[in-house]
């Protein structure tokens, strides 16, 4: 017995003392990531101002907004600039020009100008002539805090990053070292040392989409920042005059017009502007709270239609339509919640209500009772991003072109042609 | 390399002495001990369940057990002790298997937004020396101590920025290796 006791003292003697050794044992922990790093190219201000004209068409390889007037398409290809595709003919839509506009994202034409961003800057072209456009202003500083991309870009200096450069690369490391650079994706290379800390730019109305930065009312053109809403006005149209600014929220991310409200999307609700009395002074008259995630908005008479999505940078986790009830604007309630896949862009005209439900493809709603949407066409198999619908067409800005569909006959939509993109 | 002559090794110990011990007549145990692990991330609870065939001097089983050190998990591995002594025995054991993730959520070192995860499981090791002490006619109580090691890693993904369509998730792997002591006292039976 006493040797039992013996060999077990020791080895619980052993394991004590195991106990008292194991500060000295160490985890480990590697983190193994693989990310983009971007490596930015430069172009003068003064190369790229000479640049933005009319010059010979490009492929379409990463749309994002589109504008259309008069029988024009004008297509934002992110970050580079705008094609502009001839549509007079829907069924055989043509790709005839492409504007340089290095940074831009946004755009909204009123009669014969188009508004574009330049990352922080505006650019005023007239579009007389879509094959000859011509260049008549670049407002410097419009949108200092220009947010896109996961990257805050602010406006100064001479030059202007026109074009990236990608670099793929896998590292592996202590988990301890380095914490604010480990998270994996894309990094922006050279602008604390080349040009600052993000000293990129010194950068009848037409149709927009409901992902739209821009609206247009009367003679004000609205932009929304990440936080803020700007009036410029645009009485002279090639001359835009910036009017003021006015703080709205955190995460703004879409404004879209109807008649003298701006309904302006956040990630945290909606927000509904006046401009009647004082278009240069937008007052706030009604909001509408909502669980964060994206949420592009459009509006009519007496409902507003927010879709909210997850999967993007905005976080959330909520895919549904709401439909708000305006209840004379200071009041908006919700009416209904539709639950959908991943809703991004809509449009209305009439009683047909467009959604782009990602994966899902467009869906065609029959929204004569709100409270009760029928769901009409559905037409499937492809990734859409945001529409507008607008004299009996409706165009789709998807991941692998752009589509258009007649909508003459509600009992007859169907497709009259595509535009695809280059892979 | 060294990871699969290891795991030869153990296979062939499983193999080869029960083959040996074929003329003795082979004992059914079921080893169940509760235990402590200590290292730099603290101590931790372990539970343990071992079963297997004991021949004269040698024990080979499956096991399976709880392991909440670090990120949790539930080690399978394979269990082979050699016992010295006749009544009451000393033994030395070694564990070689697979360490299965459990539930889990990314720790403190994460600090950034992610927007998925997902654990896979590692490599799971244990050496270590212990006594059996008969209490019983067919149970007897069991010490051990030992140093463990157990592997777990972490996918992570993160969207990258854009406000349009489905964003580009990056993923990245966080791997982590957890060496402790380790302490049990359970009963075989």
């Amino acid at each position: 017995m006493k040797n039992y006791l013996s060999i077990s003292v020791n080895v619980f003697v052993m394991g004590f003392l195991g106990f008292l050794c194991s500060g000295c044992l160490k985890d480990t922990c590697s983190h193994t990531r693989t990310y983009s790093w971007f490596e930015p190219l430069y172009k003068t201000s003064a190369e790229v101002s000479a640049n933005i004209k009319s010059n010979p068409p490009k492929e379409i390889q990463n749309p994002g907004k589109l504008y259309i007037s008069n029988g024009y398409i004008f297509l934002n290809e992110i970050e580079k600039g705008i094609h502009v595709i001839d549509n007079r003919n829907p069924s055989s839509p043509k790709n005839v020009a492409f504007i340089e506009i290095p940074g831009n994202v946004d755009l909204a034409v009123k009669e014969n100008i188009l508004y574009a961003d330049l990352y922080s800057d505006l650019v005023t072209l007239d579009i007389t002539d879509p094959l000859n456009v011509v260049k008549k202003d670049i407002m410097d500083a419009v949108f200092p805090d220009r947010y896109y991309g996961g990257i805050y870009l602010t406006a100064s200096g001479d030059n202007i990053v026109f074009d990236w450069i990608e670099h793929d690369t896998t590292v592996t490391e202590n988990c301890d070292g380095g914490q604010s650079f480990l998270v994996p994706g894309v990094m922006y290379s050279d602008f604390m040392s080349a040009s600052g800390i993000g000293q990129i730019r010194n950068s009848t109305a037409g149709k927009g989409g409901s992902m739209a930065r821009f609206a247009l009312v009367n003679n004000y053109l609205y932009a929304v920042g990440s936080s803020d809403l700007s009036a410029i006005n645009i009485t002279n149209g090639s001359q835009p005059v910036f009017s003021n600014k006015v703080l709205v929220d955190w995460h703004v991310e879409t404004i879209y017009p109807f008649k003298d409200k701006l309904f302006v999307g956040s990630n945290n609700g909606m927000f509904i502007y006046d401009v009647s009395a004082s278009p240069e002074n937008p007052v706030k008259v009604g909001e509408f709270t909502h669980a964060r995630a994206c949420d592009p908005v459009i509006a009519d008479d007496n409902f507003a239609y927010v879709t909210l999505h997850s999967g993007t940078i905005c976080l959330g986790y909520n895919n549904e339509l709401d439909v708000v009830k305006l209840n004379g604007l200071a009041d908006a309630s919700l009416a209904k919640t539709y639950n959908l896949t991943s809703p991004q862009g809509l449009s209305k005209d009439g009683n047909l209500l467009f959604i782009c439900d990602g994966t899902d493809g467009l869906k065609v709603y029959n929204a004569n009772d709100v409270m009760n949407l029928q769901l009409i066409k559905q037409f499937p198999d492809f990734e859409s991003y945001d529409v507008i619908a607008y004299n009996r067409t409706a165009i789709v800005v998807a991941k692998d072109g752009l589509y258009q569909y007649d909508y003459s006959d509600p009992n007859n939509i169907h497709l009259v042609s595509k535009l695809g993109i280059l892979k | 390399m060294k990871k699969s002559c290891l795991i030869f090794c153990v296979v062939a110990c499983c193999v080869y002495f029960p083959a040996k011990a074929q003329h003795k007549k082979p004992g059914f145990n079921s080893i169940n001990t509760v235990g402590i692990s200590n290292g730099q991330s603290g101590a931790a609870l372990l539970f343990q369940t071992v079963n297997g065939c004991e021949f004269t001097k040698w024990f080979s089983g499956i096991g399976i057990g709880a392991d909440y050190y670090g990120y949790n998990s539930f080690p399978l591995f394979i269990d082979v002790r050699r016992y010295f002594g006749k009544i009451s025995k000393g033994f030395a054991y070694a564990d070689l298997g697979y360490n299965l993730k459990g539930k889990n959520k990314p720790g403190k070192e994460i600090n950034y937004i992610y927007t998925s995860y997902h654990f896979t499981g590692g490599l799971y090791t244990d050496i270590g020396v212990g006594y059996k002490m008969k209490c019983r006619a067919r149970s007897s109580f069991v010490i051990s101590a030992g140093y463990s090691y157990k592997g777990i890693s972490n996918k992570l993904g993160v969207i990258s920025g854009c406000y349009t369509a489905s964003c580009p998730v990056n993923y990245s792997t966080y791997k982590y290796g957890n060496g402790r002591v380790v302490l049990r006292a359970g009963v075989d039976f």
